[in-house]
């Protein structure tokens, strides 16, 4: 049974060149403990899909199963409390919050999600030190390198155990040290939590960890 | 703490200037608009305090007819029993009867009209004499006349000290004669030039025998412990606490000139805070669109994440009452102070200004008021204005979607 299932999709974008395809009638499925890479040159509509995955934008048309609930047709609201307790995310440009520490930014969703102090900094220490960082618990982003920001951040990502963790082009910023790092962090714990990851990425050593890998051209699926 | 608070508290620190900025600006706003309303409202008081404080009372009772001629022929007749229920009543601070008429004081070469009152001094309040006893005391050995505490330019004009005689001739009572020997126990400061000239200060039951009027009250002053309430008082007292052929009127009724020589300066003072208040309010919200606009990027992230609208509001709210919670601090701090230290050392005006102010009626001083109503009703005013103007990233919050486009 699949864990995301995409039936006819299209994104349509208006530009002053006119509208533009950004998907065009995608229909596919992601089954449980994936690690999909979703690949292909820029402007091919991998974040457009991949927000539409996660619920940040709506489609023109079709529909996106998780779990059996469609949501395309769910509500702003609804859409957010959704997100927070079943999706992870990862940016391109890490995106913690600044006033937060490491260990706040990676229990963030957790105390939104009302988890008791104990049981979300432990498990916040927990992943911090599978992302190696347990001793950058009390550092603010701004005292984090670039791949140790994206380190907290993926370990924000699977704070609450999300059905899936969506990351767009998460080692864009990276250099090649900490792309290793990253990828083998996430690999560990797609095995070890189970956790489902899809990537958008045209990065070749992502490519290289993914199991699957659905190539996107023109809005479409090669 | 609770996250909403954790990350207000902790932005305030991201960008220390704007943080700065905005605090001064809720801090500049609450000390000007603290100290000029004090100093208008303290001006005011004062005026109403020496016209109508010591001398015709905030709330009086007298015959109808009694105001403003005085005609001692008006006077009720005394009641010790409706007198004892007012000064039981916990929103009355003190009940003084008195008795006035018109004479003509002699002394060797010197004549002069005075405006004589019969005073209680054991029942009145005290302080109020004591700080305006210029020489003499209130209990002097005089045995065979008549001792009186005369208005200092009275004296003046008279040129008489304390232990002189002079001759007070006037009307008494229903037809009969007020005249007697009186000999000059004091002389007093009364704060109001005018009165200086004219008062004539007599113990009660002196002025009674005096004029004749035995048993006999012209008026009854009522001072209550909210002062500013006077008017509602007296129509509220005057149902409950009915006295046989007496009517109440507070000082605005009585006055209704100064009343609104009030309300059109303190319009005027009104206007320039609003004009103040409008300044402020467009450079706050200039550092709240600043705000908004940097988060920008932020709030659409977390709102990806998962974060409600209504949470990420209410750090922004929580943020903006914070600062404006510090720069209130600070304004009341320094508006306080100010007023305080000018309470205590009253600026005096001097040449032309005091002689205008005398002209008028009252000493040529400015004293603030240090009424906490006046913090705290412009701390509410500046608070709203914070809210008010943090609707906007409120509203950019609302406005955010969960992508950047």
């Amino acid at each position: 049974m699949s864990l995301i299932r995409l039936e006819n999709l299209n994104k349509i974008y208006a530009s002053q060149a006119g509208n533009v395809h950004a998907i065009n009638n995608i229909s596919s499925e992601f089954k449980a403990g994936e690690f999909t890479s979703i690949v292909g040159p820029s402007g091919c509509g991998k974040t457009t899909l991949l927000n539409a995955i996660g619920g940040l934008d709506k489609p023109n048309s079709g529909k996106i199963w998780i779990d059996n609930t469609d949501i395309t047709s769910m509500g702003d609201k609804v859409l957010i409390d959704f997100r927070l307790r079943n999706i992870g995310f990862v940016f391109q440009a890490y995106n913690l919050i600044p006033v937060l520490t490491a260990l706040e930014n990676t229990t963030f969703i957790l105390e939104l999600q009302g988890v008791e102090k104990k049981v979300r900094n432990e498990r916040g220490m927990e992943l911090l030190k599978a992302v190696g960082l347990e001793n950058k618990a009390n550092s603010r982003p701004n005292q984090l390198s670039g791949g140790q920001q994206q380190r907290v951040a993926v370990a924000r990502a699977l704070a609450s155990r999300p059905r899936f963790v969506l990351a767009d082009e998460p080692t864009a910023n990276l250099d090649s040290k900490s792309t290793e790092t990253l990828l083998d962090i996430m690999a560990e714990l797609n095995i070890k939590e189970g956790t489902t990851f899809i990537f958008s990425t045209h990065d070749q050593r992502v490519i290289e960890r993914a199991r699957r890998i659905i190539n996107l051209e023109d809005g479409q699926i090669k | 703490m609770s996250l909403s608070l954790t990350m207000a508290w902790r932005n305030l620190g991201r960008n220390r200037r704007r943080s700065a900025i905005t605090g001064s600006a809720v801090a500049f706003a609450l000390f000007f608009a603290i100290s000029l309303r004090s100093f208008q409202l303290g001006i005011y008081e004062h005026m109403v305090d020496t016209l109508v404080g010591g001398i015709s009372g905030y709330i009086q009772v007298s015959d109808s007819a009694y105001w403003p001629a005085q005609n001692i022929d008006l006077a009720i007749p005394e009641n010790p029993q409706w007198k004892k229920t007012l000064e039981n009543d916990n929103r009355i601070k003190s009940v003084r009867p008195r008795l006035t008429g018109f004479a003509l004081l002699s002394s060797e070469k010197e004549s002069s009209v005075a405006k004589w009152m019969g005073v209680d001094f054991e029942q009145e309040d005290t302080a109020f004499w004591k700080n305006r006893l210029r020489s003499g005391n209130f209990n002097p050995n005089f045995k065979k006349n008549i001792p009186v505490w005369l208005g200092k330019r009275l004296a003046e004009g008279l040129n008489v000290d304390v232990g002189d005689t002079i001759v007070g001739l006037g009307q008494g009572y229903q037809g009969g004669m007020a005249n007697d020997l009186l000999i000059v126990a004091g002389t007093l400061t009364l704060g109001n030039p005018e009165l200086e000239k004219r008062a004539a200060v007599l113990r009660f039951n002196d002025a009674q025998e005096f004029s004749g009027a035995y048993g006999m009250w012209g008026s009854v002053l009522i001072t209550p412990y909210q002062k500013e309430k006077s008017l509602s008082l007296s129509s509220q007292l005057s149902s409950e606490l009915k006295l046989e052929g007496a009517s109440w009127s507070s000082w605005e009724e009585r006055m209704p000139e100064l009343k609104q020589i009030i309300q059109a300066d303190s319009a005027g003072g009104v206007v320039v805070l609003f004009i103040l208040y409008t300044v402020i309010s467009f450079g706050l919200l200039g550092t709240m669109i600043m705000l908004a606009s940097e988060r920008r990027r932020e709030f659409t992230m977390q709102i990806a994440l998962g974060v409600k609208r209504s949470v990420l509001a209410k750090v922004v709210l929580i943020e903006a009452l914070l600062v404006g919670a510090f720069g209130s601090v600070f304004g009341i701090i320094l508006g306080r102070s100010l007023a305080y230290y000018l309470h205590l050392n009253p600026p005096r005006l001097l040449g032309d200004a005091a002689l205008a102010m005398e002209n008028m009626g009252w000493e040529p001083v400015l004293p603030p008021s240090l009424d906490w109503s006046i913090t705290f009703t412009h701390t509410a005013i500046v608070i709203c204005i914070v809210l008010l103007v943090s609707l906007w990233p409120v509203l950019t919050v609302y406005k955010s979607s969960a992508i950047n486009r």
